[in-house]
């Protein structure tokens, strides 16, 4: 057989292909070096493709000019306004304001000398008080909600502490990071919806697809969004302080046994400043160690106090453990649409420049 | 006739997704989602329904394409807006997602038009069949022209992520 084209391969991938052309295609790349690489390559580059079609779902509503323009003419014509009677209008206007501010100058005066005044407590606004409760229980009741699962898993972790099996290891591991994610996520909303109540009901897209990303992870367990993919906004992360985190630096996967991978062999965890914004990028490593390109739509973030990483794509989520020297135990957490828990990814630090 | 709420029911949500990231904005994406499924209540049948949508939405928004002077106006608008964001918004995950977001929609500019519908038709979950239907293509070549788009989209990303222009980068949304 020949080798294979990129069409084929990405066709192969999306399922397009008829059964026995499939198989040969299959078989090919398991044998061809040359062909295995396209297709990993493939893979990388359609879910790549796929997290930066949906950043595009963060787009803001009403920005076509429609008619604004023309309604703008329409009132220029109808009012049959020129340059001089608009300065005529303007010179009347002002001088109506001035009187009408002149006259109120001293009631004005009045009433911020009135306000200090002692008040009996009935008759003290109550808008004011009972405005910032009103976000404040909603606020307690996520925060309750999202820290059930860590609850969860903590308690969990503590039944199954004296077990030795590797792979309930590595599952109560995977629901501790779900969990610390599931928490950090959730308070970040809170803290939202605590410093700007009002950006929870602008409307738009970001604050439904934030409110169902978080719903997506307040049962410990991510569930597919919109088409089956876990949008990206609730993971991504930077450190609190904004200061560089330890765990950056450059690492090798030794061991994944996952079919498709989410980051490449060689990978650094690095720190860019897009715009005066800082943001946790994920590159690749040449193999003689060098950084190179940022890996589009990966995030990463130190789960706090756990000592590991959570890389993050628009679909899928990857933990580590930040091995010490020499070491490289790790585990891998399972992709929300795909849970394969007992899967592992082995990373070890390695140097880079 | 057909049945128009099952018809909506079924692809009023992805033909606007689809529409939103081709268009950049949800309230024309609605209008021209709206004026296919008024086309389609008129039409005496449709035999790939999911297609046909997609086909007439597409048209519909290369015809708004040309229109320059709209286009060339929306774009204004949207890099105002994207200035006033920048000058704005305090909340880092709020820049964060807009940049995401205007990186995102810059590399999508920099596919060829066909590229780009093909793309954006897939994500959405149609089949070669309706792709290659929807965008009167062979169904052998959709699996090469999707392959082409994923490479120039993640390409055009990472140079824009790096600070550089994207290679063969149009520069303008809707260009055909």
């Amino acid at each position: 057989m020949q080798h294979l084209d990129e069409g084929t391969i990405h066709a192969w991938l999306d399922g397009a292909l008829p059964a026995n052309e499939a198989e040969a295609v299959e078989r090919h790349a398991r044998e061809c070096a040359e062909c295995a690489a396209l297709v990993a390559d493939a893979r990388g580059l359609i879910a790549g493709a796929a997290r930066i079609v949906s950043a595009l779902d963060a787009v803001p509503g009403g920005v076509i000019p429609s008619n604004r323009p023309a309604a703008r003419r329409a009132v220029w014509s109808t009012l049959r306004l020129t340059p001089l009677r608009a300065a005529l209008a303007a010179s009347v206007m002002l001088v109506a304001a001035s009187v009408v501010v002149a006259r109120r100058a001293p009631r004005v005066e009045m009433q911020t000398v009135a306000a200090p005044a002692p008040e009996p407590a009935a008759n003290a606004p109550a808008p004011s008080i009972a405005a910032p409760a009103a976000p404040a229980a909603p606020a307690a009741a996520a925060v309750d909600v999202a820290r059930r699962p860590a609850r969860l898993a903590e308690s969990a972790a503590r039944r199954i502490d004296s077990t030795t099996s590797p792979a309930t290891e590595a599952k109560a591991s995977a629901a501790t990071v779900n969990a610390i994610s599931a928490s950090n996520a959730a308070e970040r909303v809170i803290a939202d919806s605590a410093l700007r109540p009002q950006m929870q009901t602008a409307g738009g897209v970001a604050g439904p697809a934030r409110t169902s990303a978080i719903a997506a992870r307040t049962d410990g367990v991510p569930r597919p969004t919109s088409g089956g993919v876990l949008r990206l906004e609730s993971v991504v992360a930077t450190s609190a302080d904004g200061r560089a985190l330890e765990s950056s630096g450059c690492y090798q996967v030794i061991e994944d046994s996952a079919e498709t991978h989410l980051v490449p062999v060689r990978f650094a965890l690095d720190r860019v400043n897009t715009a005066g914004v800082p943001r946790n990028v994920v590159r690749t490593v040449t193999p003689d160690g060098r950084r190179d390109s940022v890996v589009a739509g990966l995030s990463w973030q130190a789960a706090a106090g756990a000592g590991r990483v959570l890389i993050a794509g628009a679909d899928r989520r990857e933990a580590f453990a930040i091995p010490r020297s020499g070491g490289s135990v790790a585990e891998r957490f399972a992709p929300s649409a795909r849970p394969a828990p007992e899967r592992l990814l082995r990373v070890s630090r390695i140097e880079c420049r | 006739m057909h049945d128009v709420d099952r018809l909506f029911r079924e692809y009023h949500q992805p033909l606007v997704r689809y529409l939103t990231r081709r268009l950049g904005d949800r309230d024309w994406a609605e209008e021209v989602a709206q004026e296919t499924f008024l086309r389609a209540v008129k039409q005496e049948s449709i035999v790939s329904e999911r297609s046909w949508l997609f086909a007439v939405a597409t048209n519909l928004v290369r015809d708004e394409a040309r229109k320059d002077i709209r286009r060339r106006r929306r774009l204004e608008i949207l890099r105002e807006q994207a200035r006033a964001e920048e000058a704005v918004d305090p909340e880092p995950l709020g820049i964060e997602r807009a940049q995401e977001a205007a990186l995102a929609r810059r590399a999508l500019d920099a596919l060829g038009e066909r590229d780009r519908e093909a793309l954006l038709m897939r994500e959405e979950g149609l089949d070669y069949t309706e792709i290659a239907s929807a965008l009167d293509l062979s169904v052998k070549s959709v699996g090469t022209t999707l392959a082409r788009a994923r490479r120039r989209l993640v390409e055009a990303y990472e140079s824009l992520q790096a600070g550089d222009a994207p290679s063969g980068a149009r520069g303008t949304h809707a260009a055909s």
